[in-house]
């Protein structure tokens, strides 16, 4: 078991490598620099050289490159080229919304579309199974920001308790907290909860055909018994799946979400970065949520081993 | 009446007593701005960005200052005088001058500081060639000395604009003027808080307790800046539609960059006022290096095709906010005036098809234009000038891309065909485009072509004799001028309007300056 | 194929398909007005009889705009959808049967598939600057490691059958087996996931529009026009409101397409996508 988890960590070591060159030489090719962007609009071309000089941007890339990975080795992301801030402090600073919409993101999802995709298996034909599928396959058409819109649009702003935009802490009091989270925690919310939906509904029902639950029902186990007990037990593995391996799911929807309903987290700080071409920004963000990506990924895998001595990758 | 029911009604009691006394109410005030964009640095001298300078203004303080007429007035400086043959400046710092960490401002800060400004800035550039040297005259006192008499100079220290000349302590005004400063450590009646920064998101300054204001009201950037709230955070908002409704919601007092369309909105809301602000000035440039538009004709042509009215209603859109003004300079200004305008006044898609024939241009051939998406003005104007030149049968090759981008294709200057571009546009802070001189985009100089390659002697000695010139009418005979054969030669740019889009204000706000480039927080009062 | 249309889920889907998808084909029959064409005097209009979806804030008709920026939106789904499937195909199976690439191969996927999809998008685009040809590299290359696993994953399987086992007995060359008895065995699940890859690239390319990194602006695409419509929509909600509506709609036809197809093609992959 030691030795699986082992291997299975090691072999992550070459993956975040990949990640740190292709992201480097990415970036590093994109045309545009910060030198430009800090010199402003009435800079000369004299001026803007200067600036790329004092950056250091005027180093041999393979150079520029292995101090940045000797920095990482080191626990040193670097410092953003344009507040001369710590990548960690500026992550730290930007953490919290991004990690409380997550959450609720996921709490919300779970809780209502895992019922929902057990009652429409359970009911697999039914009209109730029916408007949930349509509802999960409406869901994963509307594209996030245009039902963040429509959330704002109907539901946000004066005589409504939901703000339009931005974040408050939960150290501030749990209401302003849900007051502000609720609509951008629905808007993220919603695909997500479909991805969830379907995977319970698919895999409770593959388990309602299987033998020994058609036995329990001959033997007069009660049916709410049978789909908690028995079917939402073994459709446990899927899902705990699909919920974790939603994590990049969820990435990409809550740099929309954070844009849509202005909350200072992760998800803007990366656009803006990319739009700023603060490459120390960009790197250290993006190896950060891959590797998160990549531990979560490993956990999963070990989990399984853990529960099924059988597999072994 | 039960004891609970009691304990509520005095409690209100107690809460009304509160809110009707005003030592109460004021303890501690807070003004929130949400400026127009980020600022993509702290430093005003490396950069030229206009946002740096309002968080400059807010912690640094100038040794000369504009009035909201327009006229420079000592700020730092107690008063100066000039030497007999005008070749020595001595300034007199005024009294209780300190750094944010209580250090006396010397005058080696202050020479530190001009000579930053003046290794960066073109204006300081030009002042710094007629500066023979430095003299520390005592702790208060300092001067310098003039190879020749230079009748700009105080205009120069007060109303270069590109690049203000802020006094930096001089441990900071030793950095190399390419590298951003990390040191905020100003003597502005604001500090910045540093420890409270969330780049891109807030910036929060607190009161200076301890500034000296000058005695004189406040006006415009001079006199006294006498500070009437705590703190002031700045909210960054960077969707429109969520400032909007964060400044409905009374979460922000001032609001800077209000897209022209979202007015009406805002003038329905009782809890809203507006306040004038200095407005645009938006150019369109040229790459004079490469055909077509090396050539005259090619460029007369273009100024055929210009349609300010076009134009300004595709980047303002709301008629009374904008004007056309078919002139080099600020139409609000004394140099404003029409000579050799016909071109750019008038609109003749036929004769600017006819032109570009003349000039030789193979219709076919592409024509670069850089279009900066991320800027909602530029990019309009952008559309619209492809849209112009298709119009009339040319071949437009419009290439999106970000600002980032468009800063380092922008310094390009070789043809099309190795990444060069024809036509970009941008636009400034209108009071910057009231002369011939102090904007760095009326540059013609052959030896250091700027931007665009535009290159013209006669027209670059007209800018010196501008600067050098000793009276106001003199200077505004230059203008007329310099005006007459760069719109002959058209050359170095064209002009394309000019627009004013108000502050949206909280009407919880009184003693708003308004009417200057950039918004100052002094003397401003919140209920 | 009878079989396969009587699914009600595919009938519904392809009739929604069709219909979208018709008007953006002929888009210069059904519009004549130029898309592009600007008249700053006309803008921010209602829907009208001249104007059947209204003006946008450049004064263009958004009508036109919207039947021409189904063609783009409907090109990237298909480009994203048949380049990744051919090269997720390719190195897939080539993966899945030569162990030696295996290792590699899959190790890079990994690597692509932590990286956030719209957050490579975002900086591929920025490279490639904002052509049409970036933005399908950018949607297509996060889309690439799915396939691979999937046909892997097949091939995997199929690679212990008998009749594979015999046939590399016999002798037959590697390609041969991989043509003939590996790759038709994948196609139905193909089917299915290129369904859904284009139904999400259509989605991605209004993503990326909407944040500021989409395929020029000069030309229309559903993206685009809603980028554009993102600050007005208060005052003028039809410009957000007709492509935002065409965009839910083909989505949703594709989905729903794409789910039938797997019920009747192969309703084992329910769990698998």
């Amino acid at each position: 078991m030691l030795n699986f988890t082992i291997r299975r960590l090691l072999g992550a070591v070459p993956v975040l490598g990949f990640i740190a060159l292709f992201v480097f030489a990415l970036l590093h090719l994109a045309p545009g620099d910060p030198a430009g962007i800090i010199a402003g609009e009435e800079a000369s071309p004299e001026d803007i050289a200067r600036i790329y000089e004092a950056l250091n941007l005027d180093r041999p890339l393979p150079e520029q490159f292995g101090l940045w990975l000797w920095g990482l080795v080191n626990g040193d992301f670097g410092v953003s080229i344009y507040t001369s801030l710590p990548v960690l402090e500026l992550v730290r600073q930007r953490l919290e919304p991004t990690i409380s919409l997550a959450i609720t993101t996921i709490i919300f999802s779970v809780v209502v579309a895992i019922p929902l995709g057990a009652y429409a298996a359970w009911r697999a034909g039914s009209l109730g199974d029916r408007a949930v599928m349509i509802f999960s396959v409406l869901g994963f058409s509307v594209p996030t920001f245009v039902l963040g819109y429509l959330l704002i649009y109907f539901f946000a702003g004066r005589g409504t308790p939901f703000p339009v935009q931005g974040f408050v802490s939960i150290r501030e009091g749990l209401a302003p907290f849900l007051r502000h989270i609720a609509l951008p925690t629905f808007m993220l919310g919603t695909s997500y909860m479909v991805l969830i939906m379907r995977i319970t509904r698919a895999s409770v029902l593959e388990i309602l055909n299987e033998d020994y639950i058609r036995t329990a029902r001959a033997k007069g186990v009660p049916e709410r018994k049978i789909l908690t007990r028995h079917a939402l037990r073994n459709a446990a593995v899927p899902i705990v799946t699909v919920v974790s391996l939603g994590f990049a799911f969820l990435v990409s929807g809550v740099v929309i979400t954070e844009s849509v309903f202005n909350i200072p987290g992760l998800g803007r700080l990366t656009v803006e970065a990319i739009s700023k071409r603060d490459y120390p920004v960009i790197q250290g963000l993006i190896l950060l949520v891959s590797a998160t990506y990549v531990l979560i990924n490993t956990a999963t895998d070990i989990t399984y081993a853990f529960f099924d001595p059988r597999i072994r990758y | 009446m039960n004891s609970m029911g009691k304990g509520i009604a005095g409690l209100m009691l107690a809460v009304a007593a509160s809110a009707a006394s005003p030592s109460q109410a004021s303890a501690e005030t807070t003004l929130y701005y949400a400026p127009s964009s980020d600022l993509a640095s702290l430093d005003p001298i490396a950069s030229t960005g206009s946002v740096p300078k309002i968080h400059a203004l807010m912690i640094y303080d100038t040794l000369f200052a504009i009035d909201g007429k327009g006229i420079v007035q000592p700020q730092m400086v107690e008063n100066y005088t000039l030497s007999e043959g005008g070749l020595t400046y001595r300034f007199t710092l005024r009294e209780g001058l300190k750094w944010h960490d209580g250090v006396p401002v010397t005058p080696e800060d202050c020479i530190a500081s001009l000579k930053r400004w003046g290794a960066a800035d073109t204006s300081g550039k030009l002042l710094f060639d007629f500066i023979k040297e430095f003299r520390v005259v005592d702790r208060s006192n300092f001067e310098f000395e003039l190879n020749e008499p230079f009748g700009a100079t105080i205009e120069v220290l007060g109303r270069s604009l590109s690049r203000i000349p802020f006094i930096f302590p001089e441990r900071v005004a030793m950095t190399d003027p390419g590298t951003p400063i990390t040191d905020y450590t100003g003597s502005g009646p604001f500090i910045f808080v540093e420890e409270e920064w969330v780049p891109g998101n807030k910036l929060v300054y607190r009161k200076n307790p301890d500034y000296v204001p000058r005695n004189e009201p406040a006006s415009g950037w001079a006199g006294g800046k006498v500070v009437k709230v705590d703190r002031v955070v700045w909210n960054i908002q960077p969707d429109k539609q969520s400032a909007m409704t964060a400044l409905l919601a009374g979460e922000i007092d001032i609001w800077e960059g209000v897209p022209s369309d979202l007015l009406p909105i805002l003038e329905a809301d009782p809890t809203v006022k507006f306040e004038d602000s200095t407005g645009w000035f938006a150019y369109l440039m040229v790459n004079h290096r490469h055909p077509p538009f090396d050539n005259v004709k090619a460029r007369e042509a273009l100024a055929w095709l210009i349609d300010q009215t076009a134009y300004l209603q595709v980047m303002v859109g709301n008629p009374s906010l904008y004007f056309t003004c078919a002139s080099m300079y600020d139409c609000k200004s004394a140099s404003a005036s029409d000579v050799n305008s016909e071109a750019i006044a008038g609109y003749d898609p036929e004769k600017a098809r006819q032109l570009f024939e003349e000039s030789g241009w193979d219709f076919s051939q592409p024509i670069v234009i850089l279009d900066p998406t991320d800027e909602p003005e530029i990019h309009a104007a952008m559309l619209l000038t492809t849209d112009r030149l298709r119009s009339i049968g040319l071949t437009v090759d419009h290439q999106a891309m970000d600002w980032a981008t468009l800063t380092k294709r922008r310094a390009v200057t070789g043809p099309t065909s190795e990444g060069g571009w024809d036509i970009m546009m941008t636009f400034g802070a209108s009071t910057t485009f009231g002369d011939p001189f102090f904007h760095s985009r009326f540059g013609v100089d052959c030896e250091k072509p700027y931007l665009a390659g535009a290159c013209d002697k006669e027209l670059q000695d007209l800018r010196l004799a501008w600067a050098k010139a000793g009276s106001h009418d003199e200077r505004v005979g230059i203008a007329g001028d310099f005006q007459a054969r760069a719109f002959s030669l058209h050359t170095p740019w064209y002009p394309l309007g000019q627009w004013a889009v108000p502050y949206a204000v909280s009407t919880k706000i009184d003693g708003f300056i308004a009417g200057i480039n950039y918004p100052v927080f002094w003397n401003i009062e919140k209920q | 194929m009878k079989k396969i249309l009587d699914n009600p889920s595919v009938a519904l889907g392809l009739v929604i398909v069709v219909i979208m998808a018709v008007p953006a084909l002929f888009a210069p029959l059904v519009s004549s007005i130029d898309p592009t064409a600007m008249a700053p005097m006309e803008r921010i209009k209602p829907p009208s009889a001249s104007h059947w979806f209204g003006t946008d804030l450049f004064g263009r008709d958004v009508y036109s705009r919207v039947v021409h920026g189904g063609r783009t939106s409907l090109l990237v789904g298909l480009t994203v959808a048949a380049i990744s499937i051919v090269i997720g195909m390719v190195i897939g199976a080539a993966s899945g049967y030569i162990r030696v690439i295996d290792a590699v191969v899959m190790r890079i996927m990994d690597g692509l598939m932590a990286i956030p999809s719209l957050l490579l998008a975002i900086a591929m685009v920025s490279v490639g600057g904002a052509s049409l040809t970036s933005v399908v590299v950018a949607i297509t290359l996060p889309e690439i490691p799915r396939v691979v696993r999937l046909v892997r994953g097949i091939v995997l399987t199929i690679r212990e059958e008998a009749y594979v086992e015999a046939a590399v007995t016999a002798g037959t060359s590697t390609v041969a087996i991989l043509w003939r008895h590996i790759l038709p065995n994948t196609i139905a699940a193909l089917i299915v996931l290129a369904s859904y890859i284009g139904a999400s690239a259509v989605l991605t390319e209004a993503s990326l529009g909407f944040l500021g990194a989409g395929i020029s602006p000069e030309i229309p695409s559903w993206g685009n026009i809603i980028a554009e419509a993102r600050v007005s929509f208060q005052i003028a909600p039809w410009i957000l409101f007709f492509p935002s509506a065409c965009l839910v709609l083909i989505v949703l036809g594709v989905n729903v397409l794409g789910d039938g197809l797997r019920d009747t093609l192969d309703p084992r992959l329910a769990k698998k996508m």
